[in-house]
């Protein structure tokens, strides 16, 4: 139910809210439930679609998709579409098979001059981008928070980790998030004294459970191959009105029973409080700033009606204060747009680092086949449900980025789109998966006992590579390319440090001296062609993206080098906020969404202070 | 061939390239209409001229009182039966239809045929979004293929 959402965008004028929020996402939601529960007036800008009444209509579309990607689900459909017809366009996996084609893909991707595609991936819709993610809510670790000052590379963030510890909490409640204490060996410090997670841990795959008997023992780089459970916001037993987790092993792109923690449980509490009023459908084009006073005197929007067919009208959202909550693609976007002849290089920049230090997990995967008397029958339970942690926050960060280990329950539907390819193989007789080497045609019960030989060995390791801070890589405003509103399309330079590069080149040793200390036989293959191919000492490597958009509008220590300070205010503009993963000034290896439902709430803390002394 | 006699070939014919009894391709209690949902994905892709010449073939070998291994094999050797033959078995494991020689971009026949899809059966698993498993189910081994899978009780 949205009791004040309205799919028609009324008129704001006259009506001057206590904050301004544009994008009804995870951070969003957070500081509108926050700040409403306090009795305070909050307007929502969305640019895409509402949330439905039911996810049903999510699913449907999920299971009829011929490629069931993260967008899938979600409208609008971007296949085979010029995202220059499309009101709301977003960087979307099909897009990656098209990076070189504008016509093609929303993101225009600088490729000159050995830069690759950025590629991952969001979505603009009622709800955001965590209706598509896994629910790992890893919080990041003490020498995230320092990697300059410990390691040498990169930015420290402004910000203590004890600082974060009790915004950690918070985030793990409000998602309700499924973790044992006592599994968290990996790192002394993380909790204070006696603290417990709203929930205890989600159970452990037999996968999971396999491998860690496996790899007993085993240790790389001084640090124990433990396989820990993962905190996720999947609920392990019912929590906040929602049911426990059943393993749909759809996590991305939806989970069909709300088990998993998306925006539009925190966005639906804001709502009820009725003092939250969401326009969906109303994309912010211009935040604009009050010449003399250097604040923001309002957000100008653009409304739609049909996804095609441009603008059906237009705003100016007026509020006492305004949160940027638009991710590290389009918040960057929406200042640079601002830009006017006083402030040239748009809204927030005097630092020139709006949309710089462009970030992700870049990920390199690896899969491989278990020995055949040690099936671990994957494609069931929640994709993911452990980890290794260990090589997360060592000495070794002075010399190589680190990196988390993730484990896969779903097979090699990741690697290879399994279980599509590997019958099609021993079907038509071909060899796509490396599995048919013979490349044999089976049928009847021969095909059928060859599949599940294989399908019950399949395994694959996803693993998350820190990167830091790099102003090359950025996100600025294309002078070719526009959406369907006539605004301007993201244009991306991107490329990953060495660092991360060697990074890639541990993560790939450590994975196969783990497959074959179980004796598991790999089947990971790079692939020239790919535009994300590079090279590190003469060793080849594609990466993917992890879905982590982060940078763009940096928190730091002064306002010469960073876009936001310590409390998430622009240093430029006294009543603009900027929240969610574009302020992380580095990025760990912890998927990024704990980290920013804990910045939310420390910024709601700001602004009910601000708004009620 | 009626509609009712074509679609017992059709069925006899996907036991025979799929090796899952007919009785579980088309269960008795057809809660989710599959038989009709697959059936109807089969003719209107291959077309009701190869859907007809395949059936034909399949009830004249069938005569011969062949078992069921030699009748899909000899199906799939066929220049012309075999790409369909080819995309019937695709079709029960995906719920998708592939043109021939295609892996890639098929026509989905219906949610209920990928929920359907027997692939995840043989994985010993349930498509990914849709499971009646119980919560925790994950953390044990599931139960035996056979369990899942039930072979023709013809050899």
């Amino acid at each position: 139910m949205q009791p004040n959402s309205s799919n028609a965008a009324p008129a704001t004028d006259g009506t001057i809210y206590d904050v301004v929020i544009v994008g009804a996402g995870v951070s969003g939601g957070i500081i509108a439930n926050e700040l409403a529960s306090k009795n305070l007036k909050v307007l929502i800008l969305e640019a895409g679609q509402p949330i439905p009444a039911s996810r049903q209509g999510y699913m449907e579309r999920y299971y009829t998709s011929p490629a069931k990607m993260p967008e899938s689900p979600y409208p609008p459909n971007p296949i085979n579409t010029d995202p220059s017809q499309i009101n709301v366009g977003r960087a979307s996996t099909n897009d990656l098979a098209n990076v070189k084609d504008p016509s093609k893909t929303y993101l225009v991707q600088n490729l000159a001059d050995g830069q690759t595609p950025f590629t991952s991936t969001y979505e603009r819709i009622g709800g955001g981008t965590l209706w598509h993610w896994l629910g790992t809510s890893l919080r990041l670790l003490p020498g995230d928070f320092e990697l300059k000052t410990k390691f040498g590379h990169g930015r420290d963030w402004p910000i203590p980790y004890a600082d974060m510890a009790p915004l950690y909490a918070r985030g793990e409640t409000e998602m309700g998030v499924s973790c044992t204490v006592e599994t968290q060996q990996y790192m002394d410090g993380l909790y204070p004294p006696g603290y417990q997670y709203p929930m205890p841990g989600i159970k452990q795959s037999y996968l999971d459970k396999t491998l860690q008997q496996s790899l007993a023992g085993v240790s790389f780089y001084g640090e124990p191959m433990n396989v820990a459970p993962t905190p996720v916001a999947r609920n392990s037993i019912p929590y906040d009105g929602r049911r426990a987790c059943a393993g749909n092993t759809s996590c991305i792109p939806i989970c069909p029973i709300e088990a998993k923690y998306d925006a539009t449980v925190t966005i639906n509490k804001a709502l009820t409080t009725g003092n939250v009023t969401i326009l969906y459908r109303t994309v912010a084009s211009k935040v604009v700033v009050d010449p003399e006073s250097g604040k923001i005197s309002g957000i100008d929007y653009l409304t739609w009606t049909d996804p095609r067919g441009g603008a059906s009208g237009k705003g100016t959202a007026v509020g006492r204060f305004y949160v940027l909550a638009a991710h590290a693609i389009e918040t960057p976007r929406l200042l640079l747009m601002s830009a006017t002849d006083q402030l040239p290089d748009g809204v927030a920049n005097s630092s020139g680092q709006v949309g710089r230090n462009l970030m992700d997990h870049p990920l390199y995967l690896s899969w491989a086949l278990m020995p055949e008397d040690k099936p671990i029958y994957g494609m069931r339970g929640p994709l993911s449900t452990s980890g290794i942690e260990t090589l997360r926050d060592t000495e070794h960060r002075k010399d190589w980025a680190a990196f988390r280990m993730e484990i896969g329950n779903e097979g090699w539907n990741f690697p290879i789109g399994d279980p599509y390819q590997t019958p099609q193989d021993f079907i038509d007789g071909t060899n796509v998966s490396q599995l048919n080497p013979r490349k044999e045609k089976l049928y009847g019960t021969a095909l059928v006992d060859r599949l599940n030989k294989l399908f019950t060995r399949q395994f694959r390791i996803a693993n998350l590579v820190e990167e830091e801070a790099n102003p090359s890589s950025r996100v600025s405003l294309s002078v070719s390319y526009t959406d369907r509103l006539g605004l301007p399309r993201p244009l991306i330079d991107y490329r990953l440090s060495e660092y991360t590069r060697k990074g890639f080149k541990k993560a790939r040793e450590v994975n196969s001296a783990i497959y074959k200390a179980i004796g598991a036989k790999e089947y990971t293959v790079t692939n020239k062609d790919d535009p994300t191919y590079f090279e590190v000492d003469g060793e080849g490597f594609n990466y993917f993206g992890a879905g982590h958009l982060m940078g763009t509008t940096l928190m730091g220590f002064t306002r010469a080098d960073s876009v936001v300070d310590s409390t998430s205010r622009c240093w430029d503009h006294d009543n603009l906020y900027i929240v969610g993963s574009s302020t992380f000034p580095a990025t760990g290896t912890a998927n990024p969404t704990l980290t920013i439902t804990a910045l939310a709430f420390a910024t709601a803390d700001t602004l009910n202070k601000r708004l009620t002394k | 061939m009626d509609d009712k006699q074509s679609k017992a070939a059709f069925v006899a014919l996907s036991q025979a390239l799929t090796g899952i009894a007919g009785s579980l391709l088309a269960p008795q209690l057809d809660s989710k209409n599959i038989l009709q949902t697959i059936y109807t994905g089969f003719v209107n892709n291959a077309g009701p001229y190869a859907a007809q010449l395949i059936l034909e073939r399949f009830v004249s070998l069938q005569a011969q009182g062949l078992s069921d291994e030699v009748i899909a094999g000899r199906i799939l050797a066929d220049a012309d039966n075999g790409p369909v033959a080819a995309a019937i078995t695709k079709l029960w494991l995906l719920g998708n239809w592939y043109q021939a020689g295609t892996q890639t971009n098929p026509v989905v026949i219906s949610s209920n045929a990928y929920i359907e899809g027997w692939a995840w059966k043989i994985a010993q698993a349930h498509p990914m979004g849709y499971s009646e498993m119980e919560p925790g189910y994950w953390a044990d081994q599931p139960p035996p293929l056979s369990d899942y899978v039930t072979p023709p009780s013809q050899s």
